[in-house]
């Protein structure tokens, strides 16, 4: 086997592809794994700079432990290649995974793939959410975690979900200070989801341990409120809330402002399919899962029998399904090798079924927190929904209103989605505001490759390399 | 059931014109899209927009084209982002520079501002161009560029003002004809609509759905890629359509955004409708185009795809009516749909409502030999 050419790549190396990696290195395979950014982990274990170490990771889950573990296990093995930096631009027929490393393009074989490239947020727009100082949750999670620094003294929180949770206890330990939580849903509409929580005793100790800190600081939460614009001339200075009516309504006098200089908001999660799509493997439309995912059969084998896919995108559902679906995926993969014995098998079977719950989990809590489709109709004309475009609602209604529901009429005839981004941000808002006039636009919006952005002076060196292999 | 004057299959460049100009000579059009306006080859093309071709048919379709980009804008009332930014094709053989020496009589013969410059004056003109191995080039100032999806936007905003109506996610399965006479089309779902008029205007689609009522189109569709980069500052001059007319050449042009946007032709040609695209192309065309603007390798790509070229033996367009009373074909626009795309829809809506044609089509006819060729593809 040449150099560039693996038994496995996996893509992704959060805890679904670490935990397929620690699977596949107890056996006699090339394999490799890729992760675009300087760590391993992914988001959920995103590592911590020193001076944080000791305030945050007072308390871990099991998953995060066990996660840890593995990265150790992972740096120490041999027949694992880790590529770090690296972001995957294309896979291409042929078993050709493209991707670019420290300013560099590298072409690498595959004889299968396991895809594991996560989630990322979601938005609701409203005026203002694209002023410098409104945040993702995630991106003041990288603040915290990769740069060790609070982003702002005082922090507002607002959305739906309960990440929202999980990063207000870490600016709290981390020193900080959050001025307030609001949640778009009614607390009594999150019962359901806590009800989905006795089948995982760990998620329940988690919500504790975050709802103990929280109220400790005695941090305002509110419920069945939302933000409804953000301030400021150059940067967020101030922003307004209200209280939703049971109309789905903002009740006018319960309007208040606040002055904050930093907004982190976050209104649940989509799949990153870039990857997958980029593959060919067919997805389909579960709204109760995050939207558009991998289709895959119950060993999370896809449309084609060399690709893999485990973790948020064969449905959003956290870390413990992203870790069951890891083993699992690995687990099928080797099977399919014939590298299984009786017990390897049997543990496929059990993990089978112990996915199954996941995904009811995942269902129910990605129901709880869903954002009301209503919310996306009422967005107002001058909101600015592709950011990279610069297109507003009212260029996206109009579209709307003249052609068919979908996805990529409205992607063509307004621009929104063609800027540098390539429809990360705006793509799943815009599929929820066509899904709040018309009904699911039918088809997914096309995906192009690259991935993200290339370099043309990079690639033009394959021309030389695949001359040389003819 | 509505009665529609004419239905048009089909919701490209085309169809769109076509029924646009249709309901300007106030005529009730359906155009019946299968999935949305632009899904096709239109909204897969590089929105070049040339005057320079080889036979005096098509340099006059082109030309009428032209002026009619040229007054969209005011049509529309907002901009289709038209800009003549030139075309400069290159000749880096005696052979191609012969060729090019030839068209320009012709091309200027019908008042097109064209001339043969040499390298040094392209070097001049523009400086990023690497002029190694050139003999020199065809320019024509007034060739250029719009935005496809403005242009579709546009004519669907005219058509429904005018009280016509697109259908989309809608297919047709076949056409439907009587005794020599086209009477509608019926739908992938069983409906039958009907009119006395339809216009094939189903691109790469466009031969399968003639078979339907046994008129053959001489039409083969095979697979062309593109790509666009990230916006950059603009060249100054704003780079024209670079044709590279070498075997391993290419064409690209910087857009008015600053996005530079480009193909090349494969050799040989890649038959069938696949629209997949490939590494091959990424590579390769990275590689032509940084030889022709060597600066260009500091920049990004955004996007590559695929879309289909529909051929016809000469290369040049189908527009004509058939022997089928009613049923009208525009196709077989071999790759440059969306620039005769306004004329083609022009010319065929005269000669649907006042059956006759305004300037020579006899070069688009269906019962023509297809044995010349189009030497500036």
């Amino acid at each position: 086997m040449k150099g560039n050419q693996y038994d496995v790549i996996i893509v992704g190396a959060g805890i679904a592809g670490l935990k397929a990696a620690s699977v596949l290195a107890k056996y006699d395979l090339k394999v490799a794994i890729i992760d675009e950014n300087p760590f391993l982990g992914g988001q959920y274990l995103r590592t911590l700079p020193e001076n944080f170490k000791n305030k945050l990771l007072k308390f871990k889950t099991s998953v995060k432990k066990e996660g840890l573990k593995l990265i150790d296990e992972l740096k120490n093995s041999t027949n694992i290649k880790i590529f770090r930096n690296s972001t995957v631009v294309g896979v291409y027929e042929g078993d050709k995974l493209l991707f670019d490393r420290e300013g560099k393009s590298e072409l690498i074989y595959y004889k299968k793939l396991i895809i594991s490239t996560g989630a990322r947020e979601k938005y609701l727009p409203f005026p203002g959410w694209d002023l410098p100082g409104v945040f993702s949750l995630g991106a003041v999670q990288v603040f915290l975690k990769s740069n060790g620094i609070l982003p702002a003294e005082e922090i507002v929180l607002a959305g739906t979900g309960p990440f929202l949770y999980a990063v207000a206890y870490e600016i709290l330990k981390a020193g900080g200070k959050v001025k307030g939580i609001y949640e778009l849903k009614r607390f009594k509409e999150q019962i359901a989801f806590s009800k989905g929580l006795l089948d995982f005793p760990g998620k329940l100790i988690e919500a504790f341990v975050y709802l103990e800190e929280i109220l400790s600081n005695h941090v305002p939460i509110k419920y069945g409120w939302r933000v409804l614009k953000a301030e400021g001339d150059d940067s967020v200075r101030r922003i307004s809330v209200g209280k939703i009516g049971k109309d789905g309504e903002v009740i006018e006098k319960s309007i208040k402002n606040i002055k904050t200089e930093l907004l982190a908001i976050g209104f649940g999660f989509v799949p990153n399919l870039e990857v997958a799509r980029s593959a060919g493997v067919n997805i389909i439309y579960d709204e109760t899962l995050g939207g558009w995912i991998v289709n895959t059969d119950e060993r999370l084998m896809s449309s084609n029998k060399n690709i893999y896919a485990c973790g948020e995108i064969t449905g959003v559902g956290g870390a413990e399904k992203s870790q069951i679906e890891g083993e699992l995926s690995a687990l099928a993969l080797l099977d399919s090798l014939n590298l299984l014995d009786n017990s390897g098998k049997n543990k496929i079977q059990k993990l089978i079924k112990k996915r199954k719950k996941a995904i009811k989990y995942s269902k129910c809590f990605n129901t709880v927190f869903s954002v009301p489709l209503e919310f996306y109709k009422n967005i107002e004309d001058d909101t600015v929904i592709c950011r990279c475009e610069n297109i507003s609602m009212k260029k996206i209604r109009e579209a709307i209103e003249i052609g068919p529901s979908d996805m990529n009429f409205v992607k063509t005839f307004t621009r929104a989605g063609m800027g540098n981004c390539q429809g990360r941000i705006c793509g799943p808002i815009i599929e929820n505001i066509i899904k709040s006039f018309e009904g699911k636009s039918p088809h997914p919006p096309t995906m192009r490759k690259p991935i993200k952005p290339t370099l043309i002076g990079n690639l033009k060196k394959f021309y030389e390399e695949e001359i040389k292999s003819d | 059931m509505k009665n529609y004057d004419a239905i048009i299959v089909g919701g490209g460049i085309i169809g769109l014109a076509t029924g646009f100009y249709l309901s300007k000579f106030g005529k009730k059009v359906l155009v019946i899209e299968k999935r949305y306006p632009g899904a096709g080859s239109t909204g897969r093309c590089i929105g070049g927009i040339r005057q320079q071709f080889s036979t005096s048919g098509t340099i006059q379709l082109a030309r009428e084209s032209l002026n009619l980009f040229k007054e969209l804008e005011k049509e529309f009332g907002f901009s289709v982002e038209f800009y003549q930014g030139g075309y400069l094709l290159l000749a880096h053989t005696e052979e191609q520079k012969s060729i090019f020496l030839k068209n320009i009589e012709i091309q200027k013969s019908f008042g097109i501002n064209v001339e043969f410059i040499s390298a040094e004056d392209i070097k001049k003109q523009f400086p990023y161009v690497n002029t190694e191995g050139l003999l020199g080039g065809a320019f024509s100032p007034e060739d250029g560029q719009a935005f496809p999806f403005l242009v579709l936007k546009g004519f669907i905003k005219g058509i429904t003002k005018n009280g016509g109506e697109i259908l989309t996610e809608t297919e047709v399965s076949s056409l439907i004809e009587q005794n020599g006479k086209i009477e509608g089309v019926k739908l992938s779902d069983g409906k039958i609509i009907n009119s006395e008029i339809v216009i094939n205007a189903a691109g790469p689609w466009a031969k399968e759905l003639s078979e339907t009522v046994d008129i053959e189109l001489p039409f083969a569709p095979e697979r062309h890629e593109a790509f666009i980069t990230v916006k950059i500052k603009k060249f100054e001059p704003i780079i024209p359509m670079l044709v590279d007319y070498r075997k391993d050449g290419c064409y690209f042009n910087q857009r008015i955004n600053g996005q530079i946007i480009g193909c090349y032709t494969p050799v040989p040609n890649y038959p069938g409708k696949s629209t997949k695209e490939t590494f091959e192309f990424l590579y390769e065309m990275s590689r032509r185009t940084a030889r022709l603007v060597p600066t260009l390798e500091k920049v990004h790509v955004l996007r590559q795809w695929a879309g289909s070229y529909t051929m016809t033996p000469d290369g040049n367009p189908v527009i004509d009516k058939t022997e089928i009373e009613g049923y009208f074909v525009a196709g077989g626009m071999s790759g440059h749909g969306f620039m005769l795309g306004p004329a083609t829809g022009k010319l065929l809506a005269s000669l649907i409502a006042e059956d006759k044609f305004y300037i020579n089509m006899s070069e688009f006819s269906l019962k023509r030999k297809f044995q010349s060729k189009e030497l500036l593809k």
